[in-house]
């Protein structure tokens, strides 16, 4: 996998060979442009590799058209981001009910769940809250809600304890944690964070855009 | 939801949102008050001169416009009254007769058209018995024949009323007669060039003065000023052999006015959409280029490029559908606040009444008008909220996620 980056070609991955296998707690590890945030827009679709192929469930996703992958993202794939990436109009009810409304739920199907996910995430008593009435940790928790809201296959979480402190992310990581072994969700996140590495059951660690280690603990 | 986010968007900057609206708004309120003024002065002017002078419609004998001649009359006089007499859709007629005149006074000389008229037939169709000083329309005379000046006629002549003017023309034996009328009153129109030329007498004196049996001039004023053209080619066809103008035939400059008063009003609303469609490509694009990331995080999530596209859309014609109204509200206020008050523009009075406009203006604008810019301002709004909509599409989510702020 190649991108530009001014003049200059920068390979940013080279020979990756990775199996998810559902119900995992994956951590990608490595410095900083080591190419983990590559290998999870890879993951998700957001890039398309230059060379290889990326297959989820039975779907080879780097054939898919444009408009097929956002679709296809939209029911199989859940996004953390790093800085929460709420859509900072709309309540906290409101961003997790969003995907569901983008899939078409029926309405009784969206206030259940939304409401379901926000208490599993410790925040039900904040569910006409906006992003900018709540903390730093609250916000990365209704976006947790709002990554599982559409049901994906697997949620991918940039970096998501990154822009927290210490108790938050421990309270973050918890929950992941309790959802992965609970409803057997499927986390892949990238991280250089002591906690979260300590959290993983699989940690595949890539240097200089090559996997050197996939360890499970 | 994606209507909600869109309207919910607006409002994430609302000053930003606000200055819009309102710069959106005062520039429809102020194009619609110049287009309104100006379609009122246009209206005013060209019904002054309808109702002053020039009637709906004129018949004349072919050659009477083009040579002037006292014999070139009316032919089939009766047969027209007849017609006219008939139609439901007339509410005035006047016959007249005119002859092209010097008029001398013991202060002065001039040019004159002396217009022949049965005063309860011209009241039908003219307003002058209406612009009067002393509201004298031939009821009031004694022995000699009346006439009526305007005033600035009766400046030019210092012929006052009850002083005697003199009259010389030529008959319809084609010889020299001279004739003596007193001023009985004194009109004044708002169109100084009409009244500098124009003079009334009694038709009944001016035919014996001609010893002239017929009439030149048959003026008609219609129930409704829209029907003046059909009924026009209704009278050509049934009197082929005469010559029936429209009052845009006999004064074209007004008709023209009222053309270019069109043109003017078609360049306007361009420059009040253009002004609108600026406003909002530059708000959209500013308020896409700061939502780069959000809109990166949307495509990632898995809205599809033509929701995204139908927010953006959704914003613009919010935008719209706020200034649209609050401008044309506003308008539409102030309009009918001064169509009844009027607009006071004295201090230019001599000026205006040069080109036969009164000192007041009333502003007008059609109904239709108000929804014709509404529609204009939505289709507006969705054409110039395209561009940033597509900028929106063509950002690279993992880009945007990796490097907008």
């Amino acid at each position: 996998m190649t991108y530009q980056s001014g003049d200059i070609k920068v390979q940013a991955l080279q020979n990756i060979d990775l199996t998810i296998n559902p119900g995992e707690f994956t951590a990608i590890v490595g410095p900083s442009g080591s190419g983990k945030t590559t290998l999870l827009n890879i993951i998700g679709g957001l890039d398309s590799p230059t060379k290889g192929s990326v297959k989820i469930n039975d779907t080879y996703i780097t054939q898919l058209h444009e408009d097929e992958l956002i679709d296809f993202r939209l029911h199989n794939i859940g996004f953390i981001f790093q800085s929460y990436n709420l859509i900072p109009v709309l309540t906290a009810k409101e961003n997790v009910e969003f995907l569901m409304l983008l899939q078409n739920r029926e309405e009784e199907f969206r206030s259940e769940r939304t409401l379901k996910l926000l208490k599993a995430v410790g925040l039900e008593d904040q569910i006409y809250k906006r992003p900018n009435e709540m903390s730093g940790g609250q916000q990365q928790r209704v976006a947790v809600a709002r990554a599982l809201a559409s049901k994906p296959s697997f949620i991918l979480a940039d970096e998501p304890t990154a822009n927290l402190d210490s108790k938050s992310s421990e309270n973050l990581l918890n929950i992941m944690q309790k959802l992965n072994k609970n409803e057997k969700t499927t986390f892949i996140f990238s991280t250089h964070d002591q906690r979260v590495i300590n959290k993983a059951n699989r940690i595949v660690t890539i240097e200089d855009g090559k996997i050197i280690s996939d360890t499970s603990q | 939801m994606i209507i909600k986010i869109a309207f919910k968007n607006i409002w994430r900057n609302s000053l930003r949102s606000w200055t819009v609206i309102i710069a959106i708004s005062l520039g429809i309120f102020g194009g619609l008050a110049v287009i309104s003024t100006a379609t009122g002065l246009s209206k005013m002017r060209q019904n002054n001169a309808i109702e002053t002078y020039i009637s709906h419609i004129q018949i004349h004998d072919t050659n009477f416009l083009q040579y002037a001649r006292t014999n070139d009359t009316i032919n089939q006089k009766t047969d027209i009254l007849s017609f006219l007499n008939l139609s439901q859709l007339v509410s005035g007629i006047s016959t007249r007769i005119k002859a092209e005149s010097f008029i001398q006074s013991a202060g002065g000389t001039s040019g004159v058209i002396l217009n022949g008229i049965t005063p309860d037939q011209e009241k039908s169709v003219t307003r002058i018995y209406q612009k009067l000083k002393k509201g004298n329309y031939f009821q009031d005379y004694k022995r000699k024949p009346p006439i009526i000046l305007s005033q600035i006629l009766s400046t030019k002549l210092n012929a006052k009323i009850n002083t005697t003017v003199q009259c010389s023309f030529v008959n319809s034996k084609g010889e020299p007669a001279v004739c003596l009328f007193k001023v009985i009153d004194i009109f004044q129109t708002n169109n100084s060039l009409y009244d500098e030329v124009n003079a009334f007498v009694k038709a009944e004196d001016l035919k014996s003065y001609n010893q002239l049996s017929g009439i030149h001039e048959i003026a008609i004023k219609l129930e409704n000023e829209s029907n003046v053209e059909s009924f026009r080619k209704k009278l050509i066809e049934n009197f082929p052999n005469h010559q029936i103008d429209s009052w845009r035939g006999i004064a074209p400059e007004l008709g023209y006015a009222d053309k270019m008063m069109n043109l003017i009003l078609i360049i306007f609303l361009i420059i009040i959409m253009l002004a609108l469609a600026f406003g909002i490509i530059n708000t959209m694009l500013m308020a896409v280029l700061e939502r780069k990331k959000e809109l990166g995080m949307l495509l990632s999530i898995g809205m599809n490029k033509r929701k995204v596209f139908g927010m953006i859309i959704w914003e613009s014609i919010f935008l719209a559908l706020l200034s649209g109204p609050l401008g044309l509200v506003c308008s539409y206020v102030a309009i009918s606040i001064f169509a009844k008050k009027g607009i006071d523009l004295s201090f230019a009075a001599s000026g205006l009444k040069s080109v036969g406009i009164e000192s007041t203006i009333y502003p007008y604008v059609e109904n239709s008008f108000y929804y014709i810019i509404s529609i204009m301002v939505i289709l507006t709004a969705i054409l110039s909220s395209i561009y940033p909509a597509i900028k929106a599409l063509k950002l690279n989510p993992s880009e945007t996620l990796r490097t907008a702020n």
